[in-house]
């Protein structure tokens, strides 16, 4: 019992708890810990559905935006390259302007990424933009502007500001790398829509004190920072780097909006049709073109906030004033490092020399953008008013330039070669880079001339003689190194300069003398083009004149200048040779078409003998049916040849023949074109009247008898011309045509006529002798009864005997010669013509007349007529001349009738004829009139 | 010597004369006649000398300006002095074309490839322009005489500012330079004609007329006709252009056809809205003008013609027919000179200097005087009659004022001789009185 009283106590034993002990647990306790484990989603697996696009990753568009404000930067990395990744796969999708999440989200997401402290995120996200922008500007070049314009730009330009103006360097150097993409692809909007980023890039290398209080330009200076990475020079040099590319896109951009607007006119003056139709959309009378495109701007995204663009001219203006100080400075600072150096170890550091350049350039392309012309979408630029007058900056700037270039400027084209050279041969490792000297010093040197010589377009300025001198010996150095394209373009431009100065130019003729000898063995067209344009407008503004200043009455005295003119003769000489050069070359028409004006206009100038004379030489070719410019089936540069030829280079016989061939040859289609009512066969007849007017004098009978046996065999000339023209054939044609006759009885004379034409040749000659007959009715020289002149001249007897001896034993003539005569019957029946031709010639047109007659109303003649309109236009044109004309009316009837009675052995046919012919004469009510009124008169 | 051929009263009758110069003979009579635009009866001729093309004009309503044809001359007529001679003034060479500003004070010749600019009443010669070494065949003033318009034989027009062009700076930095040159054109200018807005309608041997504002060089609209086109001329409302060809042709084409097109092709065989024509003349239409209150078109030919065409119909229209080619043409009001034959001429024309004004050397400039003619007022008739009576009476001093009448004038004398003896009298007293 003690057992089990004992287990029982065992089983209820009273634990025994001692403080400061752990209490045990008891058996039942659940153990309640549990261990936790971090799981990380570093990318959610998001279920395709196939409908967006999403990267590898599979985030859309909207997701990588979202993370692009990421707080993480590898994650902003990561939503950038997915961004890349998208855009390279989904190209299109993107491109479409009306996606809602198309490029545009994207590049505003992105600009703001521009501000962002990570080196990383901000060089992703840059050349992501390079891409875009790529693509953007590729795709189609015309709307291009519209891709970024508007809002879009806008957001850009602030962002692209705004990192300029931060406050560490290499934000503001990596926005210099995006100023640069936009400029390579969007040139247009970055000029039109500059804003403050030029001053923001002249605020990178220059303390903003024109802010201040004391905010004037000339306290303006140079700021260096300490803790920069880069050398002061070398970060100046970067940015002026940017502002020349920006200046050079601002030129440029310039001329080919030009180019576009002036081939649009080329091209509607073409074709009728074809209008542009934008251009259709204004009154043409009211409306200029400036007005159209400056809305077509403003609508399609120029904002108002952005109209701050370079080309306007007062932005210009300030922009100038505030960077040309900066810009001085940094020239100086360079130059005494220079100096420095020179004396001591006679090495340059380049980026020195890099900076003096740029410097230069800067200032060269803002003077050039000032004298280009504000209105830069007229039609015709020759002098518009300029962006910033010329005079502005004389004022403002001549004196210190002077100072402080040209003092220099023999000094530095004649020492800095030394150095470079002196530096070779120290290293000659480095030749490569001193190569690059070299050019940037060329570069340099010519900058300075032409930086100078704009001065020279200010027409008051008359500068000291040394500088001009120091120029003009620069440019000659230039020209015997034969200078590229580029250069050349600059050399032209400081030759045009110094020409628009009438106080200078003088003192360069040695120069234009090199320049007409490069232009004269100049072998690439372009630069002959470039040159020629020089000399062009050289010549079209040269009046031969000079001012002589020199004299003891200093006012207007002006000596003729022989030797600037010697030299623009020998270019006037030299364009003949240059137009059928050009032809051949096959370059554009437009060029040809400035050549053709201008010996159009050497032609009329005062010393135009020596230039006739060398177009006489070369007209033959000029004419020549195959290879020569009327060749050229343009309706503008035929007509620009006939006014050539109208300008008085005398015509030899040969020429004339030439001439005559290419208004009827080949048959079918000839050379010279023809349009319904406005032809060019009329300009050629035109313009070779007033080159006869030109050659004889036509307005006096008194000087008109003293001309000269040259003269007299000229007008012979132009009258057999004038016939060749009427008969619708040369001589020699005519002949072995008709082979005249020699036994012909008179009495039974009629002619029979030959009725077939090809192509457009009846229009074309009903045309000519219609001119023809005009003007040769029409010509007289009044008497001049003092001078005892008693008779008028006119050509009437000298047409007379050339008919006479045309149809005289010639049975069988072409229609076309017929109708000619009729017509000059017709012009000389006028009242106000004086001088009549004789009743013999009258018995002659009457047979003629008689004869066509006849054989339109013979009725074998009748089916080989090519068209009804040819017969109805001969009937009705006799109708005319005979109603005009009563005595050659009474002639025409007499045979007619003697005719149909039988007299001259005719076939019963031919009665018949003629019986038709005199109804139809009579049918006529105003000719029947007039045949009562004879019989009258008779009575 | 000129022969009045109507009496006066009939000169007084016409409202308007057409001036008509023929390219006759130098010693022909006639060569410069006058016609009433209404009747087409002559009026008067002026014998001897002859004029130019596009040399006609006339100075101060008294004077005819022409070139001669073949001597280096410029004819002047009076109409006042008819019984005299004609005056011919000498230059340096021919003269091609001639203008003078409307006021009158100066005149403007085309010589080869200069254009001289003279002051009429002294015969100075202000100012030589040149543009290029072309030569000048046309040249206009604006109407109000601000500019001067030039066109050359290469095709070229210049605008030049007379007030600009007329200064004369005594350090001559500055040369003269045009305002504006259109060169548009690709053949010879023929005519233009300058309207009342500034805007310029040229026309040219290219068979085309332009239209222009006269201060710049784009190009408004074009038109080609079917032949070289020799005169033109435009409405003051600018409604319609009026054009002669070389064949005698007359255009007149709307302005505001085809409005959007820049260049029109006329097409005489087409019919067609936006213009008519009508076959005018047999010979080349030279010249052309309006009537002064438009309703009349005036053409001048070498047909030998003239012709009056109301704007209308075009039938029958009033022929005015010459012995020679008409040359030039001009429609005016009928001048005063030419009703009152009498009167004393007004105008100094001085004989034309071959040297710049200011260079002989002799800079006394009080000599040189400019005479603008302003047009006097005429009084109101019921004032006519005191100013007669004022001015046989008072001579000299105040002749026009009607407020100091011979008594008042009497009385105040009166009074002055009062003050003057009170004067003497109080002196008097003084030295007597005071001094003593």
């Amino acid at each position: 019992m003690a057992k089990s009283k004992k287990n029982r106590q065992k089983d209820f034993q009273k634990v025994k708890f001692k403080v400061g002990k752990k209490l045990p647990k008891g058996d039942n306790v659940t153990n309640l810990s549990f261990k936790t484990r971090q799981i990380k989603l570093t990318q959610r697996i998001k279920e395709d559905d196939g409908q967006k696009p999403v990267t590898k990753n599979k985030l859309g568009i909207q997701d990588l935006l979202r993370q692009c404000d990421h707080h993480s930067s590898s994650a902003r990395v990561n939503a950038v390259c997915g961004l890349k990744e998208l855009w390279l796969n989904n190209t299109s999708d993107l491109l479409i302007p009306t996606n809602v999440n198309g490029y545009g989200v994207i590049l505003k997401k992105l600009s703001t990424l521009l501000i962002d402290n990570e080196a990383v995120v901000r060089h992703t996200v840059i050349n992501l933009f390079k891409l875009i922008l790529n693509r953007l500007a590729v795709k189609s070049t015309e709307d291009n502007m519209n891709r970024l314009a508007g809002n879009l730009f806008t957001h850009i330009h602030a962002f692209l500001c705004c990192a300029m103006n931060h406050v560490h360097e290499d934000i503001k150097l990596d926005a210099l790398l995006l100023f640069d993409t936009l400029l390579d692809t969007f040139p247009l909007l970055m000029v039109q829509q500059t804003g403050d980023l030029m001053k923001n890039l002249i605020g990178l290398i220059s303390t903003p004190v024109y802010l201040g209080t004391k905010g004037n330009a000339t306290t303006q200076r140079l700021s260096l920072n300490p803790d920069s990475k880069l050398p002061a020079m070398k970060f100046r040099a970067r940015v002026l780097q940017r502002m020349k590319k920006a200046f050079m896109e601002a030129l440029n951009d310039d001329t080919r909006k030009r180019c576009f607007i002036t081939n649009n006119l080329e091209n509607s003056q073409d074709t009728w049709s074809s209008f542009p139709v934008s251009q259709a959309r204004h009154d043409t009378c009211f409306a200029s073109q400036d007005t159209g495109i400056k809305f077509s701007v403003l609508f399609s995204g120029g904002c108002h906030d952005l109209d701050d663009y370079i080309t306007k001219p007062s932005s210009l203006e300030s922009f100038i004033k505030l960077s040309v100080p900066v810009l001085l400075q940094c020239w100086k600072e360079a130059r005494a490092s220079v100096d420095e150096h020179s004396s001591s170890d006679n090495l340059v550091p380049a980026d020195c020399l890099e900076v003096m350049s740029l410097v230069m350039c800067i200032i060269q392309l803002m003077f050039v953008l000032c004298s280009t012309s504000q209105r830069n979408n007229s039609v015709l630029q020759v002098a518009d008013v300029p962006i910033v007058s010329p005079e502005l900056l004389v004022k403002n700037y001549l004196q210190d330039f002077v100072k402080l270039f040209m003092n220099n400027f023999p000094y530095s084209v004649q020492v800095l070669p030394q150095t470079i050279k002196k530096r070779k041969k120290n290293k000659d490792s480095q030749s490569v880079d001193s190569n690059i000297n070299q050019s940037t010093l060329l570069a340099l040197n010519l900058a300075v001339c032409d930086v100078m010589s704009s001065f020279c377009s200010d027409l008051t300025l008359k500068p000291g003689q040394t500088w001009i001198k120091k120029l003009q010996g620069y440019v000659i150095q230039f020209f015997q190194r034969s200078p590229s394209v580029e250069q050349s373009k600059t050399l032209i431009r400081v030759m045009k300069n110094i020409f628009i100065n009438p106080h200078i130019y003088a003192d360069f003729t040695k120069a234009y003398k090199f320049t007409l000898k490069h232009y004269m063995t100049c072998k690439k067209m372009v630069q002959k083009r470039m040159f020629f344009n020089l000399f062009a407008f050289m010549g079209q503004t040269w009046d031969g004149w000079e001012r002589n200043d020199h004299g003891p009455q200093p006012h207007y005295r002006y000596e003729c200048n022989g030797e600037i003119t010697a030299i623009l003769e020998e270019f006037f000489q030299s364009l003949p040779g240059l137009l059928l050069d050009v032809k051949n070359s096959g370059e554009d028409k437009l060029w040809l078409m400035e050549i053709l004006t201008l010996m159009c206009c050497g032609c009329t100038q005062r010393s135009s003998k020596t230039f006739k004379a060398a177009l006489h030489s070369k007209l033959t070719e000029i004419l020549d049916s195959q290879t020569g410019i009327f060749c050229y089936e343009d309706e503008q540069i035929q007509q620009r040849l006939c006014f050539l030829l109208s300008l008085g280079a005398p015509l030899s016989r040969e020429q004339l023949k030439q001439l005559l061939h290419l208004l009827r040859h080949p048959r079918d289609k000839p050379v010279i074109l023809r349009r319904k009512s406005w032809s060019i066969v009329a300009h050629l007849i035109h313009g070779v009247i007033s080159n006869i007017k030109e050659q004889v004098p036509l307005n006096n009978q008194v000087i008109f008898n003293k001309m000269s046996q040259d003269q007299h065999s000229q007008l012979s000339d132009y009258l057999r011309f004038m016939f060749s023209l009427q008969i619708g054939m040369i001589a020699e044609e005519m002949d072995g045509f008709t082979p005249p006759e020699s036994d012909l009885s008179e009495t039974t004379r009629w002619l029979s006529f030959e009725f077939s034409v090809q192509g457009d040749q009846w229009e074309r000659h009903v045309e000519i002798a219609n001119i023809v007959a005009k003007e040769l009715a029409n010509f007289h020289i009044p008497a001049s009864l003092s001078n005892g002149y008693h008779q008028v001249f006119t050509f009437t007897s000298n047409m007379e005997q050339l008919w006479k001896s045309t149809l005289a034993n010639r049975p069988h003539i072409h229609i076309l010669s017929a109708y000619s005569l009729i017509k000059y019957l017709y012009e000389t029946s006028f009242p106000h013509i004086t001088v009549k031709p004789s009743t013999e010639f009258y018995q002659e047109g009457s047979l003629v007349i008689a004869s066509v007659l006849s054989s339109l109303f013979c009725r074998d003649v009748a089916h080989k007529m090519p068209s009804e309109e040819m017969v109805w236009l001969i009937k009705a044109d006799i109708i005319e001349c005979l109603t005009m004309n009563s005595s050659l009316l009474e002639l025409v009837l007499k045979l007619l009738t003697a005719r149909s009675l039988g007299e001259y052995k005719t076939s019963e046919d031919e009665k018949q004829a003629s019986k038709t012919a005199i109804d139809f004469l009579y049918s006529n009510d105003s000719i029947k009139s007039k045949i009562l009124d004879m019989k009258n008169m008779q009575a | 010597m000129a022969a009045s051929v109507s009496k006066s009263g009939n000169i007084k009758a016409c409202e308007e004369v057409i001036f008509v110069a023929t390219l006759g003979g130098e010693d022909q009579n006639g060569n410069v006649s006058a016609w009433d635009a209404r009747t087409g009866n002559l009026l008067q001729t002026f014998r001897n000398g002859s004029a130019a093309p596009n040399s006609l004009c006339i100075l101060g309503g008294e004077n005819f300006l022409a070139a001669s044809l073949t001597k280096p001359v410029i004819h002047v007529w009076n109409m006042l002095r008819q019984s005299q001679k004609h005056r011919k003034l000498i230059c340096g060479g021919k003269v091609s074309c001639l203008a003078v500003t409307p006021d009158g004070t100066f005149l403007a010749a085309g010589i080869e490839d200069k254009i001289h600019i003279w002051q009429v009443s002294t015969g100075e010669l202000y100012s030589v322009l040149s543009y290029s070494s072309v030569e000048v065949k046309r040249l206009k003033f604006t109407p109000t005489g601000e500019y001067l318009v030039a066109g050359y034989r290469d095709g070229a027009v210049t605008v030049w500012e007379l007030q600009d062009v007329l200064y004369h700076d005594p350090m001559q930095v500055k040369e003269h330079s045009p305002v504006n040159t259109f060169i548009g054109h690709a053949g010879e200018i023929t005519d233009f004609h300058i309207s009342l807005t500034h805007r310029v309608v040229s026309s040219a041997m290219d068979f085309t007329v332009r239209l222009w504002n006269l201060l710049s060089k784009e190009q408004l609209k074009m038109f080609e006709l079917g032949a070289p086109v020799m005169s033109v001329t435009m409405d003051h409302s600018e409604l319609a252009l009026y054009a002669g060809d070389i064949n005698g042709n007359v255009y007149a084409i709307d302005l505001h056809y085809q409005r959007a097109e820049r260049s029109v092709h006329i097409d005489t065989r087409e019919v067609n809205a936006g213009f008519t024509f009508y076959a005018a003349h047999a010979a080349p239409v030279r010249c052309m003008c309006l009537t002064r209150d438009q309703s009349k078109l005036v053409t001048g030919s070498d047909d030998k013609t003239v012709k009056v065409w109301g704007m209308m119909s075009a039938v029958t229209p009033l022929t005015i027919t010459l012995n020679e080619r008409v040359s030039n043409l001009m429609v005016l009001p009928t001048p005063n000179a030419l009703v009152y034959p009498d009167h004393k001429p007004r105008m100094l024309v001085g004989n034309l200097k071959r040297h710049l004004h200011g260079t002989d050397g002799e800079d006394n400039m009080e000599d040189i005087f400019i005479e603008i003619r302003v047009k006097e007022k005429l009084p109101p008739l019921s004032a006519l009659d005191d100013i007669d009576s004022c001015t046989s009476s008072e001579g000299t001093e105040m002749p026009h004022n009607p407020v100091l009448s011979t008594k008042e004038l009497e009385s105040l004398r009166q009074k002055a001789n009062k003050l003057k003896r009170a004067n003497e009298e109080i002196y008097l007293f003084a030295l007597k009185e005071i001094l003593k």
